[in-house]
């Protein structure tokens, strides 16, 4: 049974001159539970549209959307979502961030704070609980946004292109920790990247999605189990990025045609 | 095609600016049905009428260009007195360790309680306007420019430094356009501020100017011309927006500009 | 070494100055008619403060330029807010705004002369109403310029919509916020003593004309360094509560 029906799904935008921009075309996808999915793309292929449209963030122009068999309206808590850039709260120390989803629960102080604090350590960040976002480096930040939103126990995670912010070393890093957090959990996670390479190594579907405007060009089933070596999921890296390749140069030949 | 362009540009400029029509439209509706007093908000026609005859028979022009020479001077003065000293800061440690102080306390006083002392040493002629004009405006342009001149993203210095230019050389030829923009900014915040002093120590004064114009026609209990000189500052105070944000652009047209605070 | 120290000698070239002033005049080099003494001016200041109830004068003008400000703060920050949430509210107030942006809101005084006549009210007006532009375009260019993706994680993680713009988009647009009120309380002084100079009626601004008009010069600039304190230190105790407000931003 599908988690997340994303069915004949469109996304457009009406511009100033009077003109459409289709970002979304038709996109059709089932995601069943406990799968990890990543969407890969060219730039402006609106991968991150199709995540905020499953968020409830942005409407459908056409087609639906459903969790569990009902179409979505709005954003929720079983519905997580972390961004590229964090968006923590700057006026909230890391542990005022990580409880706010259960103080919107109505969850009593104590334990709020027991909860959140489980998470805080969870994702390696204890002692951090009295620090404010703005003194914390980019990686801490993000582990914060995870925590806030594994806190609220969603049933599916949404990711848009979270480790994009961070130097090479810390995302290799946050990659591994991810994995490993999703092999305890198993929750369903859509995760949306341009890295090719890091879409391989975490997920077990990789679609790949045209250039704009976006239709789903292929699905892949990457087939690799957690112990796999370096040497594999380069290899499937690189088959991916065939196919994806053409697509990046078409988007940018588009935007030349365009200046 | 053509056509919808243009008619599509009038269409918007009216969308936007569709409450100040309907405030207008309702002023006149009002005040002829005799909802508020008359005398203390005259029509809107009476008003556009008081300030037609007063245009025709020079009464305006001639307070507006008073006025507005005041507001010319005064900025200028502070022009270019600010920025000399703004840029003479961000060269000499010592102009900074004095003035850095001196434009710090000038910042948040009312510098308009020191016209009396101005008058009393200028006299209450157009000198004291000047140097209240300038006084004021000064400050402002000081800090921008000293703000954009040391601010300098020194990447810009070591690039150039790269490509053959001398140390004495780099002021002229890479800290002056780079701090254009902050600096320009600085200009133009003083700029309306250099009119608002210039009606407000008229007013103070009576005598010339929009400010002493409506200073006297509220002595005269001439309801009518005080609105009347308002809706000339207003539109005064607009050209000279305008006018200035035509030259940054002008001046600036390699900028990726970006927007002026508080003129949306 | 210490904040109090720092801070003295960041000042230090002032009071070089307020000595050089006095060493001026007693050298001869100012004319005492025009320009009087340091020495002078504080004698007036304190002979003001203790038979010409200096004080109070200040207490009215404070009055008049807090209820103005505070007024313009309370609904220039909701009007901001609220034209940065909804569409209407600012498809009506946007062009307003434009349109009367490059009037000097001073230029009004003479209308609430007419108004209001010569009370505290119409002072209170003027201040009210000059301050109210520049907080309401502040705060709307502020809530306007959050990350939106602050305001998706907190309804994500359950806020009700409508509670979004106080518990999210306000405290991300107080920085911000909070230094067009600043620059609206330096306007606040200046509008209220220029109200003062035009309306009269008691208050500092009223109390150095009518020193000057009595030839009492030291009085008078006596007067004006009393305002000048006292816009300063308003500033100064602004920019403290700014550092609690905002604590958690990186310095």
């Amino acid at each position: 049974m599908a988690l997340i029906e994303i069915d004949g799904v469109s996304k457009v935008y009406a511009l100033e001159n009077d003109q459409n921009l289709t970002a979304i075309d038709r996109v059709a996808l089932s995601i069943t539970e406990g799968e990890f999915v990543s969407i890969i793309g060219p730039s402006g292929c609106g991968k991150s549209t199709l995540l905020h449209m499953i968020g409830g963030f942005v409407p459908c122009s056409s087609g639906e959307i459903r969790v569990n068999g009902t179409a979505i309206r709005e954003p929720g808590p079983d519905r997580g979502i972390v961004f590229q850039h964090f968006a923590l709260f700057p006026w909230k120390t890391v542990l005022g961030n990580v409880e706010y989803g259960l103080a919107e629960r109505g969850i009593g102080k104590e334990q709020r704070r027991r909860t959140a604090q489980s998470f805080i350590d969870m994702v390696k960040l204890n002692g951090f609980e009295n620090t404010y976002p703005s003194r914390l480096s980019g990686g801490m930040q993000q582990r914060v946004a995870i925590a806030r939103m594994l806190a609220c126990e969603p049933s599916i995670l949404l990711m848009d292109e979270p480790f994009g912010a961070l130097d090479a070393q810390t995302r290799n890093i946050m990659q591994e920790e991810l994995r490993e957090l999703w092999q305890r959990f198993r929750k369903t996670v859509v995760f949306v990247t341009h890295d090719v390479r890091e879409a391989v190594f975490l997920s077990q579907r990789v679609v790949v999605m045209s250039a704009r405007p976006g239709r789903v060009k292929t699905i892949v089933e990457t087939g690799l189990g957690p112990g796999a070596s370096r040497a594999a999921i380069d290899e499937k890296a690189d088959a991916l990025w065939d196919l994806l390749r053409d697509e990046v140069v078409r988007s940018i030949d588009e935007e030349r045609q365009g200046l | 095609m053509m056509a919808r362009a243009q008619f599509g540009w009038l269409r918007r400029g009216f969308e936007r600016n569709l409450s100040v029509v309907v405030v207008l439209i309702l002023w006149e509706i009002t005040t002829r049905f005799g909802v508020f007093n008359n005398f203390l908000l005259p029509p809107l026609s009476k008003v556009l009428a008081r300030g037609w005859l007063d245009l025709l028979d020079g009464e305006i022009p001639r307070q507006v260009l008073a006025t507005g020479m005041l507001t010319l001077v005064g900025f200028a003065l502070a022009a270019a007195g600010g920025v000399a000293a703004g840029a003479l800061m961000s060269m000499s440690a010592v102009a900074r360790r004095i003035m850095e102080p001196l434009v710090s306390v000038a910042f948040p006083i009312p510098k308009i309680s020191f016209l009396p002392i101005f008058i009393l040493w200028f006299g209450l002629g157009d000198a004291s306007k000047i140097a209240m004009i300038a006084f004021t405006c000064v400050v402002p342009i000081i800090s921008a420019t000293f703000l954009g001149t040391t601010t300098v993203d020194k990447y810009f210095l070591w690039s150039a430094q790269n490509l053959g230019t001398k140390r004495h050389a780099l002021f002229w030829k890479v800290i002056i356009p780079a701090a254009a923009p902050q600096v320009i900014s600085g200009l133009q915040v003083a700029f309306p501020l250099a009119l608002i002093i210039a009606v407000v120590t008229e007013m103070l004064t009576g005598g010339d100017g929009l400010g002493g114009y409506m200073i006297h026609a509220v002595r005269f209990a001439q309801s009518d011309k005080v609105f009347a000189g308002l809706l000339a500052t207003l539109l005064t105070g607009m050209v000279f927006i305008q006018g200035f944000a035509w030259l940054r652009a002008r001046l600036l047209v390699w900028h990726a500009e970006s927007a002026v605070v508080g003129a949306t | 070494m210490s904040k109090a120290l720092r801070v003295a000698v960041f000042y230090m070239p002032i009071f070089v100055g307020l000595i050089l002033w006095e060493l001026a005049a007693r050298v001869g080099l100012l004319n005492p008619a025009l320009f009087p003494s340091l020495g002078d001016t504080l004698s007036a200041f304190v002979r003001l403060a203790t038979k010409a109830h200096l004080l109070e004068h200040a207490e009215l003008s404070v009055y008049r330029q807090s209820s103005g400000f505070f007024l313009a703060a309370a609904f220039g920050i909701v009007s901001g807010m609220l034209m940065a949430e909804n569409r209407w509210v600012r498809n009506v107030l946007e062009p307003l705004l434009r349109a009367t942006f490059p009037l000097p809101k001073s230029a009004l005084i003479p209308l609430f002369i007419l108004w209001l006549g010569i009370g505290d009210s119409a002072k209170i007006a003027a201040v009210f109403l000059g301050c109210l532009l520049p907080i309401v375009v502040t705060t709307y260019n502020a809530a306007r310029g959050i990350n939106k993706q602050l305001v998706w994680s907190a309804w994500s993680l359950g806020t009700p919509k409508w509670l979004i713009p106080w518990k999210i988009v306000l405290p991300a647009a107080l920085p911000e916020v909070m230094s067009g009120l600043r620059i609206a309380l330096a306007l606040s002084f200046t509008l209220m003593v220029s109200a003062e100079f035009l309306i009269g009626q008691r208050g500092l601004g009223t109390l150095i004309g009518t020193l000057g008009e009595d030839g009492d010069y030291a009085g008078m600039f006596a007067a004006v360094l009393a305002v000048t304190i006292i816009g300063f230190s308003a500033d100064r105790l602004f920019l403290w509560l700014s550092g609690v407000l905002l604590r958690w931003q990186d310095r």
